[in-house]
């Protein structure tokens, strides 16, 4: 018996090494390892490959473990190898982990903050060990933006505003005629939910609806269920339900179920698999999101910088560069699955066509041109160009007639 | 004669005796129930009979489930001196792996996979604690981080197909519905009531728990108490696993210790519960310490008390005033 806990034990400590080595850092793909650009051998980091750090927020937490995916398949393509670390949910861990980074040798960061204080903090440190950085997703308030482009190693921002995301599904849902709403979201430290649930709130109200009661403080599916009911308990009236997250779009269908007396149509943003069955079944009555790719442009702003080619804006300063938040209709859930989720959006071609190892001549507005094109309609009907969708699937999901 | 009439008047005696203090007992707990039931109304006539319609008591009942078992679960192991904060990290564990085999094999695979993870994590977990002597907070905090990986990396690997964490969809999801829930908590309750009181696993875990030094000289055998302890209690977390992924329908990995934010109910559950030991038993205590706990995030949402700030500091005071509760017979320094 003695022997067998042993043997447990090596075997439990031997896999603990296992799992933490290969969650901290990836290599890059095979198509990429045999097209070593010329010109990123001729760079400041002549004969070397480029390694990039990427800090995951929380590991396990969809919306975050997307983003991560998505600049893994970006940094593959561009033929960099990838560092990640996980912040485990807390701002302390997320400016240690950029010292972290930064220790083990990284040419550039690619840097998520979750709270606008941590961008001077993380700012100082890169500027101090004289790494660029580029900021993906959430972009820093103007004060902190001033501090940033003080900096001459910031690259720049790509990312969205949450705000926007909540503001579209407010007015679409008062167009529908609804009039009152709960809204179920996580914290309210988060400033991602927060300004999501005031976008919503702001365009809902101003068509004429009343937010009945915001559900804050949900970090599962579960908490998102139980909340949910309560809240149908307590206004039975509600015509309208926003979650502004994929677990708790699902946690909030689900307590509806429960009410068959409450008629409300359900919104979300996150367009997570759940949801996309959600929206196909009809019971999610609109959902919006798919606007992590901005980590495909920030992470293609600091591969330009690392290559002696740093894309500026008109004023020389580092671009702020701002992703849409696309609505998916029903009929085109098939093809996001296929094509955003299983895949990525933006093929290997289009990425490097952007970065100057492959293309030396890119500008800032060439980014910015494909940014504010970025659509389900354009995507797919550059996946039609490229032999992966045929017309009828496109005519089939309405975007050609 | 004379014995036999003084051994009468004093058996007379004894019996009074005996019958005054079941009255008073009885007593006791007619008030708590009154006592319990009193801001019930109160709240009832509040909110103009929404909170105890029956669908709103009903769908408390729902919410207390889980909670409970996994209060039951801390009963069998935290009774005996063992803090393990890896039972959040172990629970995701069960759910994903029973959500997994739900979809292969239906009900049965759901009970089994949350029983069969749980029973292996936890005597994992208890045989190394006893090994390694390490403190079982200090242990326990360790291997949630390890399972939390674990997690964390199957969640990954599904994200690289384009999927998410086992979904349960429409499968095996009547476990965790009404009528098939409450049936489920009412044979908990006599699963953990007849352990706890009428089993020597029950008697030793309750011996060690109250002290390690006297029960081994009363023959405990108290690494076997313990082990046969958490055992009993992981079937509780499998349990409540394989409920929770039936009522949820799916439950997302997490890292950095938040799997401990999964037993924070539970554990508030638990202090009431013990806070309640001296009127009722401690197992049918957490079904009503978890009644309450629920009905308090239940109506103070009814009274549109602000949720993530105002409720969560009602209900942190709700665990204070439990853990005073809990504690105000005893004479030492509390740890």
């Amino acid at each position: 018996m003695r022997k067998i806990f042993y043997v447990l034990l090596v075997i439990i400590l031997a896999c603990t090494l296992i799992f933490s080595g290969c969650g901290s850092s990836s290599s890059s793909s095979k198509i990429s390892s045999t097209t070593t650009p010329p010109s990123q051998k001729n760079s400041t980091t002549a004969n070397k490959k480029l390694k990039l750090g990427f800090n995951n927020f929380l590991k396990g937490f969809y919306s975050l473990d997307i983003l991560e995916k998505s600049f893994k398949a970006t940094a593959d393509a561009l033929n960099v190898d990838t560092m990640i670390t996980n912040d485990e949910g807390k701002v302390e861990q997320s400016v240690q982990n950029v010292q972290n980074m930064i220790s083990s040798g990284v040419d550039g960061i690619v840097f998520f903050g979750i709270s606008d204080t941590l961008f001077p903090v993380v700012s100082q440190k890169c500027r101090e060990a004289k790494i660029p950085f580029v900021i993906y997703d959430h972009i820093p308030s103007d004060k902190s933006m001033e501090i940033l482009q003080q900096n001459p190693y910031f690259v720049g921002v790509v990312g969205e505003h949450d705000y926007d995301a909540g503001y579209p599904i407010g007015e679409y849902a008062a167009n529908q005629g609804l009039k009152k709403a709960i809204v179920v979201t996580g914290k309210n430290t988060d400033t991602t939910h927060s300004a999501r649930v005031k976008g919503f709130t702001d365009s809902f109200t101003k068509a004429g609806g009343r937010v009945l009661d915001v559900g804050w403080g949900n970090t599962t599916l579960a908490d998102a269920l139980s909340q949910t009911d309560d809240l149908l308990t307590a206004h039975p009236d509600v015509d309208c339900i926003y979650a502004t997250g994929g677990d708790f779009g699902s946690g909030a269908l689900q307590a509806l179920q429960k009410h068959p007396n409450v008629k409300a149509k359900v919104f979300v943003t996150d367009l997570d698999p759940d949801i996309l069955a959600g929206l196909k079944a009809g019971t999610i009555t609109a959902a919006n999101g798919a606007h992590w790719v901005n980590v495909d442009f920030a992470t293609i702003l600091l591969v330009n910088y690392l290559n002696n080619h740093p894309l500026r804006d008109s004023g020389n300063k580092a671009p702020v560069v701002t992703v849409p938040v696309l609505t998916l209709p029903n009929n085109q859930v098939s093809l996001y699955q296929k094509f955003w989720l299983n895949n990525e959006p933006f093929s290997v071609t289009e990425l490097r066509n952007l970065t100057v190892p492959w293309n030396p001549n890119v500008t800032l507005n060439e980014v910015k041109s494909v940014i504010s094109n970025y659509s389900i309609k354009s995507r797919l009907e550059e996946k039609q160009k490229e032999g992966l969708v045929t017309s009828d699937e496109l005519k089939k999901a309405g975007i050609i007639n | 004669m004379k014995s036999v009439d003084s051994e009468k008047s004093y058996s007379l005696g004894k019996f009074q005796e005996r019958r005054f203090l079941v009255s008073r007992y009885d007593i006791k707990k007619l008030l708590s129930v009154i006592l319990i039931i009193i801001p019930y109304i109160i709240f009832n006539i509040f909110t103009k009979g929404r909170f105890m319609e029956s669908s709103n008591i009903l769908s408390i009942l729902v919410h207390a489930v889980v909670p409970a078992f996994v209060a039951w679960g801390f009963c069998f192991i935290f009774t005996s001196g063992i803090m393990d904060l890896s039972i959040g990290a172990i629970m995701i564990l069960a759910c994903i792996v029973s959500g997994i085999l739900a979809i292969k094999i239906g009900y049965f695979g759901l009970i089994l996979g949350g029983i069969l993870v749980s029973f292996a994590l936890e005597y994992i977990n208890l045989k190394c604690m006893i090994k390694t002597k390490i403190p079982s907070w200090v242990f326990g905090l360790g291997m949630a981080m390890i399972y939390e990986g674990i997690g964390a990396l199957y969640g990954a690997s599904q994200l690289k197909l384009g999927k998410q964490v086992v979904s349960l969809g429409v499968t095996a999801r009547k476990l965790g519905s009404i009528p098939w829930i409450i049936i489920v908590l009412a044979l908990g309750l006599i699963m953990a009531y007849i352990i706890f009181n009428r089993t020597s696993i029950g008697f030793d875990i309750r011996a060690v728990g109250s002290n390690r030094e006297v029960a081994k000289m009363m023959g405990v055998d108290v690494t076997k108490a313990i082990i046969r302890g958490g055992l009993v209690g992981s079937v509780f977390i499998g349990l409540a696993s394989a409920i929770n992924e039936s009522y949820a329908g799916r439950v997302m990995p997490t890292t950095g210790l938040n799997s401990i934010a999964l037993i924070f109910i539970p554990l508030a559950v638990y202090l009431l519960a013990q806070a309640f030991e001296q009127i009722f038993n401690l197992t049918v205590a957490v079904i009503i310490s978890s009644v309450i706990v629920e009905s308090l995030f239940n109506i103070l949402t009814i009274l549109g008390v602000p949720s993530g700030t105002w409720q969560q500091v009602a209900v942190g005071a709700c665990v204070i005033v439990c853990g005073v509760l809990a504690q105000r017979h005893y004479k030492g320094v509390v740890k």
